[in-house]
């Protein structure tokens, strides 16, 4: 039931938001329409560095960056016309890997509106089906990470993700379940090892086939996992040449989408020493400005534009901070220095880009970059070293459900209303007044209550069996844990 | 708690009293260390509204050298000093060196409105505050921070000794989560506001160490702690006397039991709710409730209003501002910025300190009892719908008007609350836990008192770490800047570390009067 739940959850954000809505779809558009080599969908224009689109495919994005202006200034657009408006905006130089855009391009068809969706839906399909396979495939004390590391990271920005053409959700995608893969890959036997092993390497192709630098984060993701089951063993090493197989992957699809220049490709020219050092230690003092971004704290949904208010980002913020801190307290030293490590590469990862690049936090490296990044970090922290358990309280684990939910249900309806009539009409009917919406019979109203509810009750369904395994999971140890922990002394 | 247990852990640690010297000890002076590197760490005036406050302080000297009547009842002759002091205000980029044009030795008095002449604020802590006026208007002000900083860490300190063990974790990580960066610059200023943080936020406790009180000589020394606290929040703000009626139900209701040694003893803080209640009517302040918390503040605040011209209203201000005043409480923690507001904090020192308050408080979540339950949301319930009904009233939206200073008195009050234990279960971290609290309050003091100074030697427009270097401004006769900002950074983290260690050692101790423990015990016999 559950997966139906958070399928329908995810269908009404892709529902929310008008084609062209996440950020540089323009450019991603063009890029998987010019994919499928036919051209009544994409045809040279006779100079190389652009090419001939259908108009809604180029410029779908007449709304960006004014969140006062509703997407109803797409029923100028004609989404049925064929490829007639030259574009500059693709992937035409090979900047982006191949792999994502290849794939959505077997979903273009005549409709730019029909393509676009049915791409959201296979998208959301894809997440879904990866989740359940690898849900029944994990060892059972693993199955609470799957949960935790997505429900407390994806309200909002993951789920406007997951749910758009963009190439960022099948990074975090395949970033988010491959690490996990590969864990449970070490931890579990036969067929259900096979079974992990394919998956980690399905995710080493949708990560390194959908961005560049999601090249990077799925090598760092592979080390986390890595280090938290090493062994000093014959077996071990044998069973590596798997995550070796996951970087060979990445090295060959990074090399096939030569974007070493699109990573650094703003190196700003020398600079004193004194300068780098201020403007790594400015940096580093403002990046966790880009962490809480993935909660919609000062950077906007969509094109930056749809900002969210306090009661989301701080809900889902408190939410994350509250159950990693409980689950900190299962701890080892191995985890010690896989957390540790992680929230270095967190905060030095954006810092090096941004100081390389010449810029500030702020500029350029978006919160969506490094969400991958931040799921495996949460998932490492939820990780639990032999004979522990991460438990919740009842009223811990409904705090957390509620608070989601609450910050789900006004982060969907924000970024609705923001494409429906813009955000400058403020009433709780998203009907009424609306200047845009899908050719369909079911109204925003709906979906914005149906997404909620269909994301509260798959939480409510999710978190609670997640927090009664780890009660299961532990079983009788839980008891003699709690002793020993009482224990702790000093620092 | 079993009677008679507690009683035995009272008796083994005042063995170790007598005994040998234990870290905690040094706990109060690391206090007064850290708190007055921020008092140092701001000139004069910095406070927000602080020309207002500090003329108001003047004026309740009663002395005609500081302060003369002015042409109307609203106005006085004041030094022009005063006023002029937060010349730096608003401006970030301003050090705090244009003061070197404000004439402090002039005796001339200037007609002025901006101090308490209508009675908007109580009284008290003004006429508190003015027995430190002296010539030297410095001097004055800097007098006037240490003492509030004295009485503050004296109420804490008596308050750890007096409450008993399994109530210490309240005290000491209410505290210390709920207070980088605002709290703490706020206890160390001029501005009436420390005085409503310490107050509220000592209050409650005290009532509990009341109550709970197994001594005569506990009990009356709490009723003084009650009374000295409740003066202080009562007598500074109007909002505060509110507060700290709120806080001292909240602490009967902890310690409720129908019996009538428990009524009796309810007789005193209903008095002292009375003694707020009349300060709270003295104050024309009051006036908040019906039409915003402006006041005699509209100065500033007015500016702010205006460049938000964003005009809402109906439903949509309503929404906004419900949805919206979750950035009042981040305000706390340096989501807003501080002074005037005009010294922005970076994005670290809030994320910090806001994981160590929520980190704490949600382990506090596990450790539930239904009043508990009833205190926490009724004081999550006034934090969220307080500045909402405020704001919305007076046709305002979040960013104006209210601001997070005049709720952190709740804030401190709904940390010690999720701490506090009820039931059976203590409350304890375990050691990746506190360590993790530990590094990201320490590191936010470190970053936002750095980020203070920086501000008010050179204005933020020179970057770097050497606060020495191409120094503006600062106190004469104090330490070099980097001096005061390694003492202050040092001596918090000191204190955390003690403070912390503390804590982890005796939720050690306590499982030994854990009733169910014995309860086994007792059976196995």
């Amino acid at each position: 039931m559950a997966p139906v739940l958070v399928f329908a959850a995810l269908a009404a954000w892709a529902l929310s938001s008008p084609v062209g809505a996440s950020p540089d779809d323009d450019f991603h558009l063009t890029s998987i329409w010019c994919a499928t080599g036919n051209s009544d969908y994409c045809a040279p224009s006779g100079d190389d560095g652009t090419r001939l689109v259908p108009p809604a495919v180029a410029n779908p994005a007449c709304f960006a960056y004014d969140a006062e202006k509703s997407a109803g200034c797409q029923s100028r657009l004609d989404f049925t016309a064929g490829a007639t408006q030259e574009t500059g905006r693709g992937n035409f130089a090979g900047g982006y890997p191949l792999v994502y855009y290849g794939t959505m391009s077997m979903f273009v068809g005549p409709d730019v509106h029909a393509s676009a969706f049915v791409m959201r839906i296979v998208n959301i399909a894809l997440f879904v089906g990866i989740g359940v396979v690898l849900y029944l495939l994990l060892p059972a004390a693993r199955r609470q990470i799957l949960i935790w590391q997505w429900a407390l990271t994806t309200v909002p920005l993951g789920l406007f993700v997951l749910a758009s053409n963009n190439p960022s959700s099948w990074a975090v995608m395949g970033i988010g379940y491959g690490w996990l893969a590969l864990l449970g890959y070490y931890e579990s036997r036969g067929r259900r090892r096979i079974g992990l092993g394919a998956l980690y390497l399905l995710g080493a192709v949708m990560a390194s086939g959908s961005r560049s630098d999601a090249t990077v984060l799925f090598i760092v993701a592979t080390c986390a996992a890595v280090m938290l089951s090493a062994q000093r063993s014959r077996q071990f090493a044998l069973l590596s040449l798997l995550p070796a197989a996951g970087l060979a992957i990445c090295a060959f699809l990074f090399r096939a989408s030569r974007s070493v220049d699109a990573v650094a490709g703003g190196v700003a020219d020398q600079l004193g020493l004194g300068v780098i050092l201020q403007r790594i230690a400015y940096n580093l003092t403002e990046v966790p400005s880009i962490w809480t971004g993935i909660f919609g704290q000062s950077w906007g949904l969509g094109w930056l534009d749809t900002s969210m208010p306090a009661v989301v980002w701080v809900s889902c913020l408190a939410a994350l901070i509250g159950a990693g801190f409980v689950a900190a307290r299962a701890s080892s030293v191995r985890k010690s220095v896989v957390v540790f490590l992680g929230a270095t590469a967190l905060a030095l990862i954006p810092v090096t880009l941004l100081v390389l690049a010449g810029n500030d936090v702020g500029d350029n490296y978006q919160p969506r970059y490094l969400l991958p990044l931040i799921i495996v970090f949460v998932g490492a922290v939820f990780f639990t070293p032999a004979a522990q358990s991460v438990r919740l309280s009842r009223a811990q684990t409904w705090s957390i459900i509620i608070a989601l939910s609450i910050a789900h249900f006004i982060a969907l309806y924000l970024n609705t209303r923001r494409y429906v009539t813009g955000i400058d009409a403020l009433s709780p009917d998203l009907d009424a007044g609306r200047e845009w919406w899908w050719n369909l019979v079911i109204t925003p109203n709906v979906v914005w209550i149906a997404g909620s509810l269909c994301f509260a009750a798959a939480l409510a369904m999710l978190l609670s069996s997640a927090r009664m395994t780890a009660t299961r999971a532990s079983g009788t140890q839980a008891a003699e844990i709690a002793v020993p922990q009482r224990g702790i002394r000093g620092l | 708690m079993v009677p008679g247990h507690a009683d035995v852990v009272d008796v083994s640690k005042r063995t170790h009293f007598s005994r040998r010297f234990r870290l905690i000890y040094l706990a109060p002076v690391l206090a007064l260390l850290a708190l007055s590197a921020w008092a140092f760490a701001s000139p004069m005036g910095a406070a927000p509204d602080d020309d207002y406050h500090l003329v108001s302080i003047w004026c309740a000297t009663g002395d005609d050298a500081y302060c003369q009547p002015g042409s109307t009842d609203a106005t006085r002759l004041v030094p022009q000093a005063l006023l002029s002091s937060p010349c730096y205000a608003f401006y970030s980029e301003e050090s705090a060196a244009c003061q070197n044009r404000i004439d402090f030795d002039s005796t001339a008095l200037v007609e002025s409105k901006r101090g308490n002449f209508v009675g908007a604020y109580p009284p008290l802590y003004y006429s508190v505050m003015s027995v430190f006026v002296g010539p030297d208007e410095h001097f004055s002000v800097m007098l006037m921070r240490l003492f509030n900083i004295a009485l503050f860490v004296g109420i804490t300190s008596a308050l750890y000794v007096l409450l008993p063990r399994n109530r210490r974790p309240a005290l000491v990580w209410g505290w210390l989560v709920s207070t980088v960066p605002l709290g703490i610059f706020l206890l160390a200023s001029n501005n009436p506001s420390g005085w409503a943080v310490a107050g509220v936020g000592s209050a409650w406790l005290a009532l509990l160490s009341y109550y709970d009180a197994r001594t005569p000589a506990t009990r009356w020394a709490s009723a003084g702690l009650v009374a000295v606290s409740v003066l202080m929040a009562a007598g500074s703000r109007g909002d505060a006397a509110m507060y700290v009626v709120g806080a001292l139900g909240v602490a009967a209701l902890l310690a409720f039991a129908n019996t009538k040694r428990f009524w009796l003893l309810t007789i005193f803080p209903l008095a002292m709710t009375v003694v707020a209640g009349a300060f709270f009517l003295v104050a024309r302040q009051t006036a908040a409730g019906v039409n915003g918390f402006s006041g005699a503040e509209a100065g500033p605040a007015a500016q702010q209003a205006a460049t938000a011209a964003d005009s809402l209203s109906g439903f949509g201000l309503l929404a906004y501002n419900l949805l919206n005043v979750p950035s009042l409480w981040i305000g706390s923690f340096g989501g807003w910025a501080l002074g005037w507001l005009d010294t922005p904090i970076p994005a670290s020192v809030t994320f910090l300190a806001l994981a160590a308050f929520v980190g704490v408080g949600f382990v506090g979540l596990s450790i539930l009892n239904s009043r508990k339950v009833i205190a926490v949301a009724g004081v999550g319930f006034v934090l969220w719908m307080l500045p909402t009904y405020v704001l919305t009233q007076g046709g305002d939206k979040v960013g104006e008007q209210v601001q997070p200073r005049y709720i952190l008195p709740l804030v401190v009050l709904m940390a010690g609350l999720l701490v506090i234990e009820a039931g059976r279960k203590k409350f304890a971290l375990g050691r990746v836990q506190t360590l993790g609290v530990v590094m990201a309050l320490i590191a936010a003091n470190l970053v936002a008192l750095h980020m203070n100074m920086r501000r008010y030697i050179t204005g933020n427009d020179v970057p770097g770490w050497n606060l020495n270097a191409q120094a503006e401004w600062f106190w004469s006769g104090a330490p070099a800047p980097m001096v005061v900002w390694a003492i202050g950074s040092l001596a918090f983290a000191g204190l955390v570390v003690v403070l912390a260690r503390e804590m982890s050692i005796s939720s050690v101790k306590v499982p030994e009067t854990d009733p169910a423990e014995e309860l086994k015990l007792s059976a196995s016999r």
